[in-house]
């Protein structure tokens, strides 16, 4: 260790190879990112679309906290590395403190006030009185779509009827009439710009639904149904995926959403209802 | 443990010495090596997982069967998660170092209480060998990660391989950590609100004292309830309850027999742990890093009250923000937005901290040994990966990030690198104190510059790959199509992986050839100012010796203007003598530590009655308990204790022998008179029906019945202890006063409980 006065002259090669990693990593990482190397994939929603606008923003505001304090540190470091100069003795300055702490509280107070409405648009709002209700089943390893058919209603489930070797996934009562038209599907098909809605529902362990297009993720807990909402405004098809931890399965556990037009929606309608 | 170590004094055999040993230093050279031990283990089960993710189809001789299995790689999830963050990373900067350099930090010649202290070490050993234990058992380790939500966790064998016995192993050792960190935690608080030397006032700590403090109180207030829900877990797996667990549950077509559970009750619980946890991982590395920085600056800190009040202010608002992990959970989306703005807070405390690092490396003389180049690093690390985390407390945001591998980016950053650095940084910070000897130098920077690299190169991609939508804890790509692309990143972060890891034999060359080789170590190398480098390296077995510090300054005096030195420590005297003599352990901290002791318990039983609430409103399957009539009768033989208790306190203080022995029996034979009356309310409900496992009403009774009574036996006993055995270090007023405070907490504890049975038969 060196006294006072007198220089370390091994601190110049930290000093300045700590500089340029640190100089690196910034150029690294704003590149990166601002080159959209690795984006997420297009949203299909307009609720996507907000999220996004979100991401992006807090992006801006990380990335420039990011460049200044990693950049304040690399020159800090390279600066007042030992060559020999007295330190310059301070315990603080009370004013620095108050003005970034203020800078820091508002931007992040900002930043949540701002993703307000990305969040309460999904989550707060009910859906639209003529959204279309799927009903979503998640097990070990597999999804299950539940359409209430031409009656508009879900028949009963009883979880001691469920059968899935024998054609009856999802324990549908035979004696609820209801039931009688409902459609059992392994993948969603849904038309495009209208409000759907869906009922998430587990029959053994948590799971969880994710669509990135849409932007929109939920667990799927046994013991309650949580519905969530969204309406597409691109056709397609987009890969649904379980992102909660549900055994040995769980990478394999994926499934597809179609978004399809109102005549082939309708077809697809007739077209189950037929195969009943 | 060196040779070079010869205790002044000590007679004591190899055994008391250096195995059972109640010597603080002792103690934390045993966590640390545990540490080591553990992070070698987890670093081995990530290369593995690494491996397999990139190449999948290569035999691997030492996995049963060759190819790895998902259950397999589910296994190394669960197991790398938990053995790192319970056995490294709340080991080694809290339990190791702090246990090590807390006292000698603050003057004293020990822990408060250093029996208790040898206990918590072999406690955490033996949750470290049950939890390892787990890859031997049939079926294997538990595959439900280190979170294990049921009910993935809570059926058994039948959601998967591993969640038989395996998951069993790893609730009771993490039961038993519960236990060890607690009784570690009330030690560290007495001992650093009861022993600071004369002159140490609180801000004259050094912000590694605090941050340790500040540690040890999240400790105490989060590990209760983590052993209260892993409790609870334990129960619905193998007593037929229903706490986690609702009715109609199919697994692999049998239908399970539970009723009415929630699963999101476990999870409030978990990470009502599990946050405060990431910070007790981090603030003993910022404590650290402060520290280091100001010393080869050559610098005060800057802001040093800031500093210890933004630690403070992250502790408390660690406690607010658990939701930020069950945005997507299914939980009440209003409090998503409650949970958002409060980790946005943390946000606050947390730049402070940074800014003021930057504030003390400007205008310093930076000096860039090993020690100062990992807390500089650091600094990098807590910035990227706390940036990361403003994306995540976004509810919004996070409903795209959520479980992609953007989350393990950010939490192995700040957790898996950042107090990883602060556990390097401690480690050739100190190494000369603890042993006598320097570790070398070139090897450290060495260590340190593949390292720095290394870690960006593996934990950087990580966002890239979440934010294309990468999911975590995926034993493959070939589920989803889109995941295929993601490759290339994977196998950029393997290579990286796998250099960075050998990079860290460097360090262990360097740590264990030093400990024998190394080369001597003077007193204070590092010209520091706190008190640690005004005693010998190693320490003697009392710390200091004949000469005790008092201290006459604060911690970080660099550079004072008009000094000759560039430091000036902290016990040096104005006039230039400074000995106050040994110091012995005052009577008021065991009133603390019971304070402490009691603090915990209450947290316990908090976490419990929340989880009753919660249950009640989850599901309509609770039918109310019929009190029996007998706890009536019981209740008032517990204040008639108290009272009898009162009287004895009385007479003891009035030197009245006969009376204060006689209530003193008195007060123990109520408790058992109360237990005896529970037993026959217990075999009453039993009789009526009431199972534990049947009606929710019923479970609950039962657990907080047999979780008070529990608490009322270990009261009893240490009636009995404090009657029959001559007290050593406590004198008998102390040991009575502790006593009472424990006997009056677990009655008002009862009567709270008894009310709210009474008020649920209401409804």
């Amino acid at each position: 260790m060196t006294q006072k006065g007198k220089s370390d002259s091994g601190s110049a090669g930290s000093a300045v190879l700590l500089a340029v990693l640190l100089v690196t990593l910034v150029a690294a990482t704003v590149y990166v990112f601002a080159a959209r190397l690795y984006p997420a994939p297009p949203p299909i929603t307009s609720t996507a679309v907000l999220i996004d606008r979100q991401y992006d923003l807090t992006l801006y505001v990380a990335g420039v906290v990011f460049v200044l304090a990693q950049l304040g540190l690399a020159f800090a470091v390279f600066r007042f590395r030992d060559r020999g100069q007295p330190a310059r003795f301070t315990r603080g300055n009370v004013a620095a403190e108050i003005i970034w702490t203020s800078l820091t509280f508002l931007a992040f107070l900002g930043l949540a006030i701002a993703g307000r409405n990305a969040w309460a648009e999904v989550r707060y709002a009910s859906p639209a009185p003529d959204a279309i209700q799927v009903e979503v089943t998640t097990t070990q390893f597999v999804y299950t779509f539940r359409y209430p058919g031409a009656d508009g209603k879900f028949g009963r489930l009883d979880p001691s009827l469920i059968n899935a070797p024998a054609g009856n996934p999802l324990g549908l009562d035979p004696n609820d009439r209801a039931g009688n038209d409902d459609i059992v599907v392994p993948d969603l098909t849904v038309p495009v710009n209208r409000p759907i809605e869906l009922l998430l529902r587990s029959q053994d362990v948590v799971h969880n639904f994710f669509v990135r297009e849409l932007r929109l993720q939920q667990d799927s807990v046994p013991g309650m149904m949580i519905p969530v909402n969204f309406t597409s405004n691109r056709t397609g098809r987009f890969e649904i995926v379980c992102t909660q931890l549900c055994g040995l399965g769980h990478s394999k556990m994926h499934s597809f959403l179609d978004v399809v037009s109102e005549s082939e929606y309708e077809a697809f309608l007739k077209q189950q209802a037929a195969g009943q | 443990m060196s040779s070079t170590h010869a205790p002044a004094g000590s007679s004591r055999g190899f055994i008391r010495r250096y195995i059972f040993s109640t010597d603080h230093k002792v103690v934390g050279l045993q966590y640390l090596f545990l540490a080591l031990a553990a992070v070698t283990l987890g670093i081995i089960l990530s290369l593995l997982m690494r491996f397999h993710l990139v190449w999948p189809a290569v035999h691997l001789p030492f996995v049963g069967g060759g190819i790895m299995t998902p259950e397999q790689y589910l296994a190394l999830v669960t197991m790398h998660g938990t053995i790192m963050v319970f056995f490294v990373l709340t080991t080694a900067p809290q339990s190791a170092f702090g246990n090590y350099f807390l006292p000698i930090q603050i003057g004293a010649p020990d822990m408060a209480f250093p029996t208790l202290n040898m206990l918590s070490f072999w406690l955490t050993l033996a949750a470290f060998l049950c939890v390892i234990a787990a890859f031997l058992v049939p079926g294997g380790a538990p595959i439900s990660g280190w979170t294990a939500y049921p009910p993935l966790s809570g059926l058994g064998e039948v959601t998967g391989p591993g969640e038989g016995l395996g998951q069993t192993l790893w609730i009771v050792s993490i039961l038993i950590f519960c236990f060890a960190s607690l009784l570690g935690a009330l030690n560290f608080i007495a001992t650093t609100i009861d022993m600071r030397a004369p002159g140490m006032t609180l801000m004259r700590m050094p912000l590694t004292v605090w941050a340790w403090f500040v540690t040890a109180i999240l400790s105490l207030l989060a590990f209760s309830v983590l052993l209260a829900g892993g409790i609870l877990l334990l129960l619905d797996r193998s007593a037929g309850t229903s706490f986690f667990l609702p009715a109609g549950l199919v697994v692999n077509g049998e239908l399970q027999s539970h009723n009415g559970g929630s699963p999101l009750l476990w999870q409030h619980l978990f990470w009502f742990f599990g946050h405060p946890e990431v910070y007790i991982a981090i603030l003993p590395g910022m404590g650290v890093v402060s520290h280091i920085l100001a010393n080869f600056s050559r610098k005060p800190v800057f802001g040093y009250r800031a500093m210890a009040f933004a630690l403070c202010a992250i502790g408390f608002l660690g406690f607010l923000v658990w939701g930020h992990h069950m945005f997507v959970s299914g939980m009440n989306p209003y409090s998503g937005l409650a949970f958002s703005v409060l980790t946005m807070s943390i946000g606050v405390p947390s730049a402070i901290k940074t800014f003021n690092w930057l504030g003390t490396l400007w205008g310093g003389k930076i000096q860039f040994q090993t020690p100062m180049l990992f807390a500089i690093g650091f600094v990098s690390f807590f910035v990227t990966g706390g940036l990361s985390g403003i994306f995540l407390a976004q509810p919004a945001v996070d409903t795209m990030l959520h479980a992609t591998y953007y989350v393990v980016g950010h939490f192995h950053i700040v957790m898996g690198v950042a107090a990883v650095f602060g556990i390097f940084a401690a480690t050739y910070y100190w190494f000369p104190k603890m042993f006598g000897r320097r570790m070398d130098e070139r090897l450290g920077k060495l260590h340190f510059w593949l390292t720095f690299v290394g870690v960006y190169c593996v934990f950087m991609p990580m966002h890239f790959v979440g934010i294309e939508g990468g999911i975590r804890r995926y034993a493959d790509s070939t589920g989803a199509g889109y995941l295929a692309a993601l490759q290339p990143l994977h196998s950029f972060m393997t290579i990286a992986a796998f250099i960075t890891a050998s990079a860290q034999l460097i360090f262990f060359y360097n740590f264990f050839h030093s400990l024998k080789r190394g080369e001597r170590a003077a007193t204070n190398p590092w010209n520091a100012t706190t008190l640690e480098w005004a005693t010998s390296s190693p320490p003697p077995l009392n710390n200091f010796g004949d000469h005790f510090p008092r201290v006459h300054r604060g911690p970080y005096e660099y550079s004072v203007p008009g000094e000759k030195e560039d430091f000036l420590p902290q016990n040096l005297a104005p006039e230039g003598s400074g000995a106050t003599g040994s110091r012995e352990i005052p009577q008021r901290a065991y009133v603390t530590g019971m304070a402490m002791l009691l603090s915990g318990i209450l947290m316990f039983f908090m976490a419990l009655v929340s989880a009753y609430f919660v249950r009640k409103g989850f599901s309509s399957d609770w039918r109310p308990l019929e009190v029996p009539r007998v706890l009536w009768v019981a209740t008032l033989i517990l204040l008639a204790s108290s009272g009898t208790l009162v009287f004895s306190r009385r007479d003891l203080l009035a030197r009245q022998e006969d009376g204060f022995r006689h209530w003193w029996g008195v007060t123990a034979i109520l408790g058992l008179f109360f237990l005896a009356a529970e037993a026959i309310a217990w075999r009453q409900l039993t009789a009526a029906g009431v199972s534990l496992g049947g009606n929710p009403s019923g479970s609950f009774f039962y657990v907080f019945a047999a979780a008070h009574a529990l608490h009322l036996l270990g009261g009893i006993a240490a009636l009995l202890v404090v009657a029959f055995r001559p007290t050593t270090r406590l004198t008998r007023g102390t040991a009575t006063e502790v006593v009472s405070l424990y006997w009056h907490s677990m009655n008002a504890l009862w009567v709270f409980l008894f009310i709210l049975l009474l008020a649920g038969a209401q409804s």
